[in-house]
This record gives structure tokens, sequence and C-alpha cells, in this order.
């Protein structure tokens, strides 16, 4: 084996390639991250703690796994799709009748697209509970919410171009939602689908968009984020990694658990993208991804539903005016995770309550009233998914707050800081959302049971 | 030209460097808002081969009162009530789904957000934010010609008694 090895590494072609031949002693594993293009962008030797699987779950990397798995199945699509009406449609029939792994390459597409929504959406949740949005990673962060937006888009504009009843009806319900935001709405549903109506100006728009435009600006986003990741210290460690130390304890700590990146860091991404990859091959060959009838902007479907990640926003459009539910609340929720760094909003170890603790807990009482009493009467029915958290919350702080919690959950809670308790409250509320969305709405987008009903998806 | 070297630079160099650095990025700030503008205005089409939406109904006469058109095709209701006619886009005016008509309850109903409207076009319930629209109805060559894409007033009707 090592004789085979040698012979092929050990020769003119191969060190022109590889310099330091294959890694094998401590110089030659870090040349070969050092040397290498695409390696680089991870230092030389990492530590063991940063790279365990249970801090980061390794979300991040898997998002990007998908990415890279969307961007192979993507190209190969492209080979027959023409974005054109009604040829479009035709070649997704083609795909799923004539083509060899046609049905098999649109799956693992399909899936992987949806797998990517749902696993950077849990990158950030992980990551703004781990604590490590905070400085110097708040730049980090904040780029992060614009891959999550990106990742949205690509997959929204990804999700026309089969050109069927679902795509059309979902992209026809998103435009006018945009078309709703003040002064630029209508023109900028103008410049998105070329045209007043939704057609073949659009498809192509979107094609470009979808084929081009966001994955080239995904793939820089993604590279400076993986690049930060590294000049701003790596994955975070937890608090102590913020406290000074003495410069004969650094050394210690410094250097106590750092292992080289090959093999170490390289074979986890490699089982990490492997198991990922093996899991959406498995879900593309045991289920199909949908495809309905040809467009017809006639025929509107009931319900006709947006993709599920959307599902959350279009229940909330049930309750508000296409500008609240489509424009304002969600500008204002992507607009505050990207800046719940840069405010020192009691931070980690001040404690929220303590001193101030009456005038804190009427103020909290006093917002929680208020938000109650316009989610009551500003929509066109009260917004129970909201209500409920928020009273919930409310009333989890304000126990929280008692002098002595009585419970290690109660001291726990006691220490949660305000940023905590909100951002916990947005993903309550999105996620309740996009389940009442999903599971819980039919026909007329009326209520459903979907045990008894079915499911409308 | 001078050939390069790294010498340090005097405090009056420093101060012309920076003032021609802030002119500089300037004038490529100014050039990449210009060319943001005109490649927003190279994407916005001048000509749009979108369907004419002028089309005749048929004969007014041929229509009986109370009658409820539904162009399927056009996206369009036309109403035949005693005085005269009008025509309704079929449109939801909430997000822009195809709206229904149901003959049992006498009205419209959106199957996306549950939007629901009476025969004459306004809101009965859900978050539709305003009435059908009604649309530009004419009389040519003795055919009643809707204009789909010409809005009325709100309350424009044909007056046309049976
Ligand atoms: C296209 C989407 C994204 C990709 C491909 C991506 C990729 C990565 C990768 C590979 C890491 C290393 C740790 C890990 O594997 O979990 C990472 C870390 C990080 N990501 Fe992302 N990410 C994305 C979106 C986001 C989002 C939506 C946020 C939050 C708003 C975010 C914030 C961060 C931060 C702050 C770190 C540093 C974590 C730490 O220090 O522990 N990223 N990202
Ligand atoms: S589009 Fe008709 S109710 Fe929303």
């Amino acid at each position: 084996m090592s004789k085979l090895l040698r012979a092929l590494t050990d020769n003119r072609a191969f060190k022109s390639l590889v310099r330091h031949g294959y890694p094998e002693d401590a110089r030659t594993r870090a040349l070969a991250v050092y040397s290498n293009l695409f390696l680089h962008i991870h230092p030389l030797k990492v530590r063991a703690r940063a790279i365990a699987f249970p801090r980061t779950f390794y979300l991040g990397g898997l998002s990007a796994a998908c990415f890279f798995l969307l961007t192979l199945t993507g190209v190969a699509l492209m080979v027959f799709y023409r974005p054109a009406v009604p040829q479009a449609y035709q070649d997704m029939k083609d795909l799923e009748f004539v083509v060899t792994l046609g049905v098999f390459t649109r799956n693992l597409h399909r899936f992987a697209a949806h797998a990517m929504v749902a696993l950077v959406f849990l990158h950030l949740v992980v990551t703004f509970y781990r604590g490590a949005y905070r400085r110097p990673r708040e730049f980090n962060w904040a780029l992060g919410v614009a891959l999550f937006v990106l990742t949205i888009l690509l997959s929204y504009t990804g999700y026309l171009l089969p050109w069927d009843q679902l795509a059309f009806w979902a992209v026809t319900v998103g435009t006018k939602m945009a078309a709703a935001a003040p002064w630029v709405g209508e023109r900028l549903r103008f410049l998105l689908l070329g045209g007043t109506q939704i057609g073949e100006n659009a498809l192509l728009r979107f094609y470009v968009l979808h084929c081009v435009a966001l994955p080239l600006l995904a793939v820089v986003g993604i590279a400076v984020h993986v690049w930060r990741l590294r000049k701003d210290g790596g994955i975070y460690l937890g608090p102590a990694e913020n406290t000074p130390l003495a410069d004969s304890e650094k050394k210690a700590v410094d250097h106590e658990d750092l292992v080289s990146t090959w093999p170490h860091l390289l074979a986890r991404e490699l089982v990490a993208f492997l198991g990922i990859t093996l899991a959406l091959v498995l879900v593309s060959i045991g289920f199909n991804a949908p495809l309905e009838a040809i467009a017809d902007p006639n025929l509107t479907p009931n319900p006709a539903k947006a993709p599920w990640y959307f599902l959350g926003l279009q229940e909330l459009l049930h309750y508000y005016s296409p500008l609240v539910s489509g424009v304002v609340l969600p500008g204002l929720a992507i607009a505050a995770l990207a800046v719940i760094p840069y405010f020192d909003l009691n931070l980690i170890r001040a404690p929220l309550w303590g001193e101030q603790r009456r005038s804190r807990l009427a103020l909290l009482w006093g917002i929680t009233f208020a938000g109650t009493g316009w989610l009551i009467f500003a929509g066109a029915h009260p917004v129970w998914p909201l209500i409920v958290p928020l009273l919930v919350i409310a009333i989890v702080m304000s126990f929280a707050a008692l002098p002595s919690p009585p419970t290690a959950l109660g001291r726990w809670l006691a220490q949660r800081s305000l940023p905590f308790w909100i951002f916990t409250w947005f993903v309550v509320i999105s996620v309740a959302l996009t389940v009442i969305g999903i599971f819980f709405r039919g026909p007329n987008w009326d209520y459903v049971l979907p045990w008894r009903d079915g499911v409308y998806f | 030209m001078a050939s390069p070297t790294d010498t340090e630079p005097t405090d009056q160099e420093r101060e012309r460097r920076r003032f021609l650095l802030l002119v500089g990025s300037g004038a490529l700030g100014a050039v990449g808002l210009g060319l943001a503008a005109a490649t927003l205005r190279f994407i916005e089409p001048n000509v749009l081969f979108e369907e004419d939406r002028r089309f005749a109904v048929g004969r007014p006469e041929d229509v009986p009162v109370g009658t409820v058109l539904v162009l399927v095709r056009q996206r369009v209701y036309v109403v035949r009530e005693e005085k005269g006619f009008y025509a309704l886009s079929a449109v939801c005016t909430h997000l822009g789904c195809i709206t229904r008509y149901e003959a049992e309850q006498k009205g419209f109903f959106c199957p996306c957000h549950g939007s629901r409207y009476a025969l004459k076009g306004t809101v009965t319930g859900g978050p539709a934010p305003a009435a059908l629209v009604r649309l530009h109805l004419s009389i040519e060559r003795e055919q009643l010609v809707v204009d789909a894409g010409r809005p009325a007033a709100s309350q424009a009707l044909l007056e046309l008694p049976a």
C-alpha cells in the first residue's frame, strides 16, 4: 500500500501540483493547508474544543455543503432547461419522463434547497444562543443575516422556474407583497417581472437571478464569512475567551488543545459533507419533488400557498395589510437581527433585574399590555400566534425576576439577557406562524386539522 | 515617472495624498452611482409584448337581466342588472389571485386568503383592501366591449335599460 501511494505521489507530475508530497508529518500537514488556495481559508491549526460537533452542530458547514450540492445539480439541470413559456414546463416533464436520472437530479436539487433554508435558519439560531454573535464577531453575524436573506431569495427565484401552478401563484402573491412597499414597491415589481404580468419576461429574469446573479453573491458572501470566522479568532468558545489572562497563563491555554487542520478539521468536514449528501440522496430516491399542472393565469388553486418558509408571512397576511405583513414586519425583523450585536443591550453578566427590578418589571408589563392591545385590535383578527408567546415570555421573565429564584432553572433564567428574550420571542413566533401556515390552513385559508382534513401543502 | 521607492512621505505629501484619495474615491463613487442608475434603466423594458386587453363580449340584447358572465380567459366578470351593465376585474385586490364566482352565494370569492366580494364588487369579508376594480365598458358596432386595461369609476355603469 505505502509503495503504491509512494508511486502515485512521489513523482514529478504530482509534485508539480503539490510540492510537498502527500502530507504525513506536522510540517507537510501545515504546508498542505498553507499552500493550497482553497484550504488556506482555514488556519493551520484549530482548537479541538472548537471543532467538536456539539458546539456548532456544523450547521454552517452543512449549509455550505448544501450550497455545493445545489451548484452541481443546478448546472446539470441547466442542460435540459429553457426559461421560456411553455418550454420550461415541458422541460420539467422531460426531466421527469425521458431524461435518465432526471427525476433524481431534480429531486436532489429541490430537497437540498429546502434543507439549506432550514439549516441556515438553525445555524442562525444556534449561533445566537451560543452567544457567538457578540464582538468581535458582530460583522460576521450581520453578514450572516444577509446570507440568510440571500438563501431565501435563491430558493424563491428557483421556485418559479418549473412554471407550474404552484410556482406561478406563489410568485404572484410574493411579488404583489413586494409591490406594497412604499414609494419603490410598484417599480420594484415592474423591474423584477420585466412587465406588469408574470410571463416570459419574469421567467427569464428569475432565471438570471437564480442561476447567475444570486449564486455569485452567495459564493462571495460565504467566502468572506468563513474567512472572517478565521480572522475573528475562530469558533467562539464561551465567555472565558474574553477574560484577560496573565501572559504566563496565556501561553499554556493557547497551546493546550491546538490540533492540525489536516487531518482533524478536514476529516470532520468531509464526514459532515458525506453525511448530508447521503441523507439528501436517500430522500431524493424515496420522494419526488412536486410538479403540478402547467401554470394557468386564469385559475388560482385553492388554497394557493407560498413555499413553506414563506407560510409564516402568508399567515400574517391574513391579519394585516400586505404593507404591514409583507414589508414592515419582516423588514423590521431582519434589521433587528442584523443590529443586535451592535447595541450592547444588557449583554452577559449584567443582570437584567437587580436594583431596578420594580421599574423594569413595570416597563416590561407596560410594553406587554400595549403590544397585546395592538395585536388584538390593529389587525383583521387578534393575532394569537404572536400574543400567546408574548404573554408566556413576559410571565416567565417575571418569574425569573423574583429576588431569589427557587430552582436551578430559575437561576439560569434569571441570568438571561434582554436580547435572549427578544430573540426567543422571534424564534417562537416564526415557528408558530410557519407551522400554522403549513399544517393548519386549508382551502379559503380557513383553519383545518391536519390529522382530520389532511395537509394542504 | 519616477521609479517606485518606499521612502517615508512628508506630512505635506501625506496631506496631499489624503486629499487626492478623497477626491478620487468621490469620483469613483459617482461613477459607481451612475453605473447603477444606468443598469437600473437598462433592465427596465421600454416595449412590452403583453396582450391587448380589449375584447368584445357579444350583443348586449342577448344577455338577460341577472346574468353574471364569467370570462375565464380574460379574467373579467360582466354583470347585467336592471339598469345596465358593469364589468369587474376578477383579480383580487389583495394580492392578485383570481377570484371565483359563486352562484349560490351571489358573490365572488378569493381562494388565496379568503377575501369575499358582493356582486357589485364591494368587499364583504377577508383582507382585501378595496372593491374589485370596475372596468371600462362601451358599445362598439352593436357589441359590448370591455377594456380590461382601463379601470373605470367605482360605480361605473353602462346604462342600457332592459
Ligand atoms: C449561506 C449561509 C451560511 C453559510 C454557508 C455559513 C457558513 C458558516 C460556517 C462554515 C461557519 C463555521 C461554523 C459552523 O460550521 O457552524 C460559520 C460560522 C458563523 N456563522 Fe455562518 N453561515 C451562513 C449563514 C449565517 C447566518 C444566517 C448567520 C447569523 C445571522 C451566521 C453567523 C455566523 C457566525 C457569527 C459564525 C461564527 C460562529 C462562532 O464563532 O462560533 N452565518 N458560518
Ligand atoms: S389575494 Fe385574494 S385574498 Fe389574498
